[in-house]
């Protein structure tokens, strides 16, 4: 231990007598550490983390998976099923549901949009945690015929009610209904994603028909000493009567438990995750290359010194502990380094994904905590190991009697220049993988994240606003509310034109099966899938779009009248390749109503999934099939966002109870509901950049290094006559070996790391030939300009000064 | 002068092997080192000098043969014990001084101290002032070898092999890389040390220097021979050429 202590000791003497050495190697390895630590923070905190619930390991969240696509996620179920699933469950404490909606409070001003949980009686339950004032929500609330109560949320309670402890038993009105206050929950309570209210989720699912019914999210307390496995298997019974009940087109797959934790992002997320933490592991395991690569260049320049003091006595182990010990000293201050980068990135993330993914878990604090730090000293170990041993083991074996043969020249730096030459090779191969993997990856994320979705949205305004259960009982005053709200708005000054949509493009849209009339497709997993969005007629005026065929919605299309529907180009051409299909009709197979719609027109391709994908797409008129959620699309003059009192005036004069949400610019919406998509691309092409920085530098330091070795041998060949080409060619056939062998393998790699990312990548293709060309070109530069400054000197090595040269 | 063979080899061979060679660097050699004697070995170039030299201080091994120290035999010794005889029983001093660049002075001579079980820290601090002491370093003990001439590396390169009180102080051509004025002033301080009873076997090709030693040694060819043989067969080999 006195041993270690003393090597430790000189190793932070010698390291502070070499600050450039030690700036680089801590800069280095403390990037690749930084990128390790903040990718494991940001994993652990969307995927292992619990949340902070008593007992929150024994907590699960209930998903849905397709039976029909693999890997399709739903962490919500129908509350019919909800039902069933509660009926069979044995190995739960508690089972409750929850869903977050639009809950408008209004009784003393103007109405305001909140974030409610529409909860059953049980999930306060499942949550355990107490109210401070008041109760919960019961059972007993959620029968339709209960009086409507609503708990706040503490912050509810400080901002509008001004903390008044009084508030129990106050009556406002929700969502147009009287609710009397029963509780206030206590500070930052949520459960499980952030609510400003509560109220009680009075869906009669027993007599609700399946496609009205609004999606709960299930979450359960596996009860003590209660199995995992036996709660899973009672959970296939229960899918397989739904589907014999429901029938297949209706529900088709099996019910998943998952660690609450992890119930949030899915297993597209959950790959995606562990796709970013593979590429972390390259980044820091280039940084080991790397540091290794900087420990030989030094240990085969302090060669000299190690031999003297395996003459002096000092034993192999102890020489391993000498040369360990900078690797030590190094990764220490590297792990310092990282955890401050990590730290100021995690910081980044919070504000990042809280600004831009509202429905994110409350639990989600993204920061540097003991887990974190215990995993940056367990990566900084295995770093120290991974980049000190090569160098340790290479300076314990030193050829002693060198010493007396050649004056204390020893001659260790061709073996440690074959070392740190295969060291390069795994530099340029991982750099290689990990740069196409993100090039892949970006490619993916640039189509989903592009503003430009087809149409016109400069100057667009948008908003929200909805009509929730419970009120405009009637598809009649749906409709009625719809077409009023949009003639008031347009009524407005500075509007030029106005739209109502469930869906903006690329923002995500329904979709399902459909049939075409005359078409026997057989069973429902052949049938097209076709996105649907529902609009009012004015909507491709807005988005100045024109029909290519047929006609757009007009003042034809009512709800008495025939059923319309519009098409887009893509859906024409992959179901009617041959055909018109104006006048064909077709139905949504999972749709409430039995409605059979005509094609009237098609329009050009508009995309409308997030991730960027043109799919088959068709547009049904809210004036024919209301929704009760719409986004208000506004083009205007000037400051879109001067669109937002006109907006809010028409909205009063239709209906006080509500209230505008959401209230944004087009390409503003667009950027918030691709944020994941771009916070996963920007996380790649970060790592990728690292990843490139530190394999240039791998590769100048080897090259430097294996010049600095040659400088003699240099002298040498310029005194026997060489010319700058064969100087040239010397250096660049030892750099070009190496970079097109790292190349080769990383090349050869990436097509499997391409596959492994699956559906991630949409329509991009995991064998991408630009990709693969622009990484092959990209290495290349940069070895290139690796290589320059060496082979620069080594042209500049002067023969007489370099015969001196020790 | 002497007493019992400090050092002794029987019949030491040392081949060095590369691809398609076999080179006899020693041949069979014999040799007995009194305690407190001061042996000198000369011998033209290749003849095996730094090879016996490094025999003798254990940094290699020998092909053949039995190597005895103080009346141990360390011809077989496993690493770690080679490593611990190295610190405990035997001085280096080399002709290219051998420094640790980074370290001062006193840390210098502290260095093989610090690789020996059970010495703390003062002990070693005295025992390397009182090493410095004997070869006048002591007002330089925080310089960097750097900072000093060669000569006082030199020095401070004895005082480090002294520090540890070894049984044997080896020494490879000491004043090779020292001007004439510093190569007479290291050879009176061993010398001195070989006054004060320090066993000493020393590498030189001077014959200047191996008058300061009470036994001469000449190797020819990886043989011991005496100084009539060698001057003989080295004109032989001279008329050859």
């Amino acid at each position: 231990m006195r041993g270690f202590i003393e090597e430790m000791r000189a190793a932070i003497a010698g390291l502070a007598r070499a600050p450039a050495f030690t700036a680089l190697a801590v800069g280095v390895l403390g990037l690749g550490l930084g990128a390790v630590i903040f990718m494991y923070g940001a994993a652990d905190t969307v995927m292992m983390k619990p949340p902070p619930y008593p007992d929150a390991d024994r907590l699960y969240t209930i998903a849905t998976i397709d039976g029909q696509t693999p890997g399709d996620y739903d962490d919500s179920m129908l509350p019919q099923d909800y039902l069933k699933v509660r009926e069979a469950a044995t190995q739960f404490e508690p089972l409750g549901s929850i869903y977050v909606g639009t809950a408008y409070m209004t009784g003393d001003g103007q109405a305001e949009r909140y974030d409610g949980g529409f909860a059953d009686g049980h999930i306060f339950e499942v949550a355990g945690v107490a109210p401070e004032l008041g109760r919960t929500i019961l059972p007993r609330d959620t029968i339709g015929s209960a009086a409507p109560v609503v708990v706040l949320s503490h912050a509810l309670w400080r901002e509008r009610f001004g903390a008044d402890p009084d508030v129990i038993g106050r009556t406002v009105r929700v969502n147009g209904k009287s609710s009397e206050v029963i509780g206030v929950m206590p500070e930052d309570f949520t459960f499980p994603s952030t609510a400003d209210l509560w109220v009680a989720n009075q869906q009669d699912a027993t007599r609700l028909p399946r496609g009205e019914a609004v999606d709960v999210s299930v979450f359960g307390r596996l009860r003590e000493g209660g199995s995992l496995d036996v709660a899973q298997q009672e959970l296939a019974p229960v899918a397989a009567a739904i589907k014999a009940e429901a029938g297949a087109q209706a529900f088709n797959g099996n019910f998943e438990l998952v660690p609450i934790a992890a119930g949030f992002i899915g297993d597209e997320g959950a790959t995606l995750i562990w796709t970013l933490l593979i590429a972390v592991g390259f980044v820091l395991l280039i940084a080991c290359a790397n540091v290794s690569n900087l420990l030989l260049a030094r240990s085969a320049y302090r060669v000299r010194e190690t031999t003297v003091r395996s003459a002096l006595g000092a034993s192999r182990g102890r020489l391993v502990i000498h040369m360990l010990a900078e690797g030590f000293v190094i990764s220490a201050l590297a792990t310092l380094l990282g955890l401050l980068l990590a730290s100021i990135a995690l910081d980044g993330m919070q504000l990042v994904v809280f600004r831009l993914m509202d429905d994110s878990p409350s639990w989600w604090r993204f920061a540097v905590d003991y887990r974190a730090a215990t995993v940056a000293v367990a990566a900084a170990l295995l770093a120290t190991l991974l980049a000190g041993l090569p160098a340790a083991i290479r300076a314990s074996r030193p050829s002693l009697d060198a010493l007396l043969r050649d004056g204390g020249r020893t001659g260790t730096g061709h073996a440690i220049g074959k070392i740190a030459w295969t060291l390069v090779v795994f530099e340029v191969a991982l750099a290689c993988l990990l740069l196409g993997t993100s090039a892949l990856m970006t490619k993916s994320v640039l189509n989903a994240t592009s503003t430009d979705v087809g149409v016109e949205t400069d100057d667009i305004m948008t908003a929200r606003v909805g009509l929730t259960v419970g009120t405009y009982l009637e598809r009649a005053d749906q409709i009625r509310f719809w077409d009023t709200l949009v003639q008031r708005i347009q009524a407005q000054p500075g509007i030029q034109s106005v739209t109502v949509a469930n869906a903006l493009p690329g923002h995500g849209t329904g979709d399902g099966p459909v049939s075409v009339e005359g078409r026997d497709y057989g069973d429902v997993s052949t049938k097209p899938f076709v996105n649907h969005v529902t609009v009012s007629p004015s909507y491709f005026d807005t988005f100045r779009t024109k029909p290519v065929q047929g006609r757009l919605f007009d003042t034809r299309d009512t709800r008495d009248s025939m059923p319309a529907i519009v098409i887009n180009e893509f859906m024409a051409k992959s179901m009617f390749p041959d055909e018109s299909p104006l006048g064909a009709r077709i139905k949504y197979d999972l749709a409430e109503e039995d409605m059979w719609f005509t094609i009237i027109g098609v329009v050009p391709d508009v995309i409308m999934d997030e991730d960027g994908a043109i799919d088959e797409g068709a547009y049904i008129s809210v004036l024919q099939r209301p929704e009760r959620f719409m986004h208000i699309v506004v083009r205007g003059e000037g400051d879109p966002r001067s669109l937002v009192a006109p907006i809010r005036t028409a909205l009063a004069q239709t209906d006080p109870d509500l209230a505008l949400y959401w209230l944004r610019t087009f390409d503003e919406s667009r950027m918030i509901r691709t944020a994941g998509f771009r916070i996963v691309g920007t996380m790649f092409a970060v790592f990728a950049g690292v990843a490139l920085v530190l394999a240039a530098a791998g590769l100048f330091g080897v090259l430097a290094f294996h010049v600095g070795q040659r400088t003699r041998e240099i002298g040498v060949r310029r005194a026997l006559g060489a010319d700058d080409k064969r100087i040239l060619r010397m250096v660049m056939r030892a750099s070009g070996v190496q970079i097109l062998l790292g190349v080769a393998i990383g090349m050869t790699l990436l097509p499997l790391m391409g596959r492994s990312l699956g559906d991630i990548l949409g329509d991009v293709s995991p064998y991408d030939p630009g990709i693969y060309g622009m990484v092959v070109a990209v290495m290349i530069a940069v070895a290139i300009a690796a290589t320059l400054t060496p082979t620069r000197r080594a042209l500049q090595i002067d023969p007489a000064a370099a015969l001196r040269y020790e | 002068m002497q007493q019992h063979a400090m050092i002794r080899l029987e019949g030491v061979t040392k081949v060095f092997y590369t691809d398609d060679l076999e080179t006899h660097a020693l041949d069979g050699i014999h040799l007995d080192v009194g305690k407190g004697e001061f042996l000198s070995i000369s011998g033209p170039s290749g003849c095996g000098k730094s090879t016996l030299l490094a025999l003798l201080g254990l940094l290699d091994a020998p092909t053949e043969g039995r190597y005895l120290l103080g009346g141990d035999d360390v011809t077989t010794l496993a690493p770690v014990a080679r490593a611990r005889v190295r610190n405990e029983r035997i001085g280096f001093i080399f002709q290219a001084f051998n420094l640790i660049g980074d370290l001062t002075v006193q840390q210098n001579v502290e260095l093989p101290l610090t690789y020996r079980h059970g010495m703390g820290g003062d002990e070693r601090r005295k025992a390397a002032l009182h090493a410095l002491e004997r070869v006048g370093m002591s007002h330089r003990v925080n310089h960097h070898p750097a900072q000093l001439s060669g000569g006082q590396q030199q020095r401070v390169a004895v005082a480090r092999a002294l520090a540890g009180k070894p049984s044997i102080l080896l020494a490879d051509e000491p004043t090779g890389n020292l001007d004439s004025r510093n190569g007479e002033a290291v050879m009176n301080l061993l010398r001195e040390l070989h006054r004060d009873g320090s066993t000493i076997c020393m590498v030189t090709h001077d014959p200047r220097y191996a008058d300061y030693a009470d036994r001469k040694v000449q190797l020819f060819d990886g043989r011991v021979v005496d100084e009539n043989t060698l001057i003989d067969l080295s004109s032989r080999r001279a008329a050859k050429a």
